[in-house]
């Protein structure tokens, strides 16, 4: 036989293998063209075409999937339709600075890491290197400073914040402003607020009131809303909440950020008001009432067309409070700080309160505000994450670590934000910063988007590799079935 | 089924070729169908119809709620672990009662201001319910200790003792300074511990 071609036709051929390969990369999602150093190679994520990020609050990965708590629903069946994220790390101590990481890939500032005692603009606002910002006193940036839903304005994909009781007192929140608790000029408003048992929304949980980006511009807040919707009132169409949305793909937006009232994301030991338990009487909070929620919400998100045909659901927490005992070495015992009192048995190690190279930013050098003992490193420790997605094998765990600004990155090349930001290529902040990882194959491990049916929590276990162009072999310990006829 | 038109696929090619042409025009044509394939899995149904990709791939099944699990039972000789305001069946000598542990609840909640505080004054309540038997439980029945392993003081709140019979109800509380992070309350009965709750402190 001879296997000689002629010249024409081998010509051809390399020209069809070319034009072949040069379509398969024309005809992938337009997202995941990871580059600057940060990404996996040539790797591209799934298209996900809809993202409903849930924020909780300030569990340790330990107090939330161990069984230390009564919430079987998070710990237990979640990542049996999905993947847990062992090592996902929250960037600061306490609430809002994470929020305003997640967000703006800002590191966090004196002010907001002390989730911002009186609600004041930043200042001097003045632009620092990395895409950061000087901020000495204030929690509210200026208008210069963008955020991931700015990105998703200018590249006009839907966005929708919707936060849980947010306006059920109109005189704590302005609703039909972004949430924000009054105006941040001059001295601004002093303690922006707790939950009381009417309304247990805080704007500290919610990332819009922190950007003036956001709240000076009326087609972006009227994105904000309480969960179950707003109605009309003078100057504001009425808007529709999250089951409104769901009902179809076109009323979906393509991200919504979902952020629980105080009882509802586990915050609150005891609740000021309703913990959804249906007990009047009953007013348990933590992982119980997160459980409560999150028993409500997941499945009518999954049930929704938009998340059906393309979506995924990412459970998040903030940051992260004691326990911190999973890794042995997460007490340190470190007895070196020059200031005795931190000389504590809680002191936690670098180790186990940040990951990514996560540096402090221009206006603190203790992002983890040195709570609960930690000593002066960054971080917010090891929460842990659930994501949910046909892109995703039920029951997979991965052991990478990621932090905030890594789902910021991710987020921003999921949707194909490829321009702008801090290092042109649609990165904000943090985000941008070399070698930063975004999720990666090992969180997006279904890309062909086949459903399977539900496994048990470590049916695939994905280790944590080193670099990111590593090749990571997963261990399967359980193979998944698809679902019925597929 | 239906099939979607951009499901639909297509070789490419010349249709014919010599032996020697095919390993390469296999390459080709296996990457064109991976184009078109991709397109069907990713891209194919209309943007307000997901139709197509639950035909062809499947919906994701959906969770519901676990049922409620059962009440679990304690004695003193078998103890039960519970986190904060979970029930337990206790099965004592002289009585058979359903007992909560509640709380802590903060006598004053931070608000915001100045940096939360690193430990609060909490009321953890007791919940009895005998369903059998009469039953005496007391604030020193009661121990409290933070993750560190170090005791937490409790101090009654109201009367120190309260004796319960079948078909009534009491409650009885405790208060302790509770700093951040994990604790539990244990509780004994004729000196024997019966069940423990865990629970965490939040103070921002």
């Amino acid at each position: 036989m001879n296997h000689t071609l002629t010249r024409r036709r081998r010509r051809l051929l390399t020209l069809a293998v070319a034009a072949a390969v040069t379509l398969v990369a024309a005809a992938g999602p337009a997202s995941a063209r990871t580059g600057g150093g940060g990404g996996h190679g040539k790797y591209r994520a799934p298209k996900i075409g809809h993202v409903w990020t849930i924020i909780l609050e300030n569990k340790s990965y330990e107090a939330t999937f161990t069984g230390l708590n009564q919430n079987d629903y998070l710990w237990k069946t979640l990542p049996s339709y999905g993947e847990l994220l062992t090592q996902y790390y929250g960037t600061g101590h306490y609430s809002l600075d994470n929020y305003v990481s997640l967000v703006a890939g800002q590191a966090p500032t004196p002010d907001n890491q002390n989730d911002c005692p009186q609600y004041k603009d930043v200042k001097p606002g003045f632009p620092a290197p990395d895409g950061q910002t000087y901020a000495s006193t204030g929690c509210v940036y200026p208008s210069s400073v963008k955020t991931i839903f700015n990105q998703l304005d200018q590249i006009g994909k839907s966005w929708k914040i919707y936060a849980q009781d947010m306006g059920n007192t109109p005189t704590r929140e302005n609703a039909y402003q972004c949430g924000i608790p009054g105006n941040p000029a001059g001295n601004g408003v002093v303690d922006p607020g707790g939950a009381t048992p009417a309304d247990q929304y805080v704007p500290k949980h919610n990332p819009a009131p922190w950007f003036h980006s956001l709240i000076d511009s009326p087609r972006d807040c009227a994105n904000v809303v309480p969960l179950n919707g707003l109605s009309a009132a003078k100057g504001h169409p009425a808007e529709s909440g999250l089951a409104q949305d769901l009902k179809s793909i076109k009323t979906t937006p393509a991200f919504s950020w979902i952020s629980p009232n105080n009882c509802s994301d586990a915050h609150d030991a005891t609740c000021a008001g309703d913990n959804l338990s249906g007990d009047p009487n009953n007013h348990q909070g933590g992982l119980y009432a997160a459980d409560n929620f999150l028993k409500q919400i997941v499945p009518e998100i999954m049930a929704s067309p938009a998340f059906q045909k393309d979506g995924e659901i990412q459970i998040l927490f903030d940051e992260a409070f004691p326990p911190y005992k999973m890794y042995n070495n997460s007490i340190a015992d470190y007895a070196g700080n020059s200031d005795p009192t931190l000389n504590t048995p809680t002191d936690t190690a670098q180790s186990v309160v940040a990951c990514c190279n996560e540096l402090p930013g221009p206006n603190t050098s203790q992002p983890g505000f040195q709570a609960f003992g930690q000593d002066t490193t960054p971080g917010g420790g090891i929460t842990g994450a659930v994501f949910i997605s046909r892109f995703i094998k039920p029951g997979s765990v991965t052991d990478q670590p990621y932090n905030h600004y890594s789902w910021l990155r991710s987020m921003e090349d999921l949707y194909g934000i490829s321009k702008g930001g801090t290092d042109g290529q649609g990165h904000l902040g943090y985000a941008a910063a070399d070698g930063l990882r975004p999720f990666g194959p090992d969180v997006y491990n279904n890309p062909a988007g086949r459903a399977y049916k539900p496994s048990p929590t470590g049916s695939t276990i994905y280790p944590a590799s080193a670099t990111i162009g590593q090749t990571v072999n997963p261990k399967v310990v359980h193979a998944n079935i698809p679902v019925n006829g597929h | 089924m239906r099939v979607h038109p951009r499901c639909t696929v297509r070789w490419v090619g010349s249709g014919r070729s010599r032996p020697s042409a095919r390993p390469l025009a296999a390459l080709a044509g296996v990457a064109l169908l991976t184009v078109a394939l991709s397109a069907c899995t990713h891209s194919a149904a209309p943007d307000d119809d997901p139709s197509v990709v639950l035909r062809s791939l499947g919906a994701v099944p959906i969770p519901t709620a676990p049922s409620a699990p059962a009440t679990p039972i304690a004695s003193e000789q078998k103890l039960a672990l519970l986190a904060i305001g979970e029930p337990v069946q206790a099965q004592l000598p002289d009585a058979d009662a359903l007992v909560t542990a509640l709380g802590p609840e903060e006598l004053t909640p931070y608000t915001g201001g100045a940096k939360p505080p690193q430990s609060t004054v909490g009321i953890i309540t007791i919940t009895i319910k005998p369903s059998r038997g009469t039953l005496t439980i007391k604030a020193s029945d009661f121990t409290s200790k933070d993750e560190t392993g170090a005791l937490i003081a409790l101090i009654p709140v109201g009367a120190a003792s309260h004796t319960v019979t079948a078909g009534s109800a009491t409650r009885l509380q405790v208060k302790g300074t509770f700093h951040s992070g994990a604790a539990e309350v244990t509780w004994r009965h004729g000196g024997k511990v019966v069940a423990v709750w865990d629970f965490n402190i939040e103070l921002d």
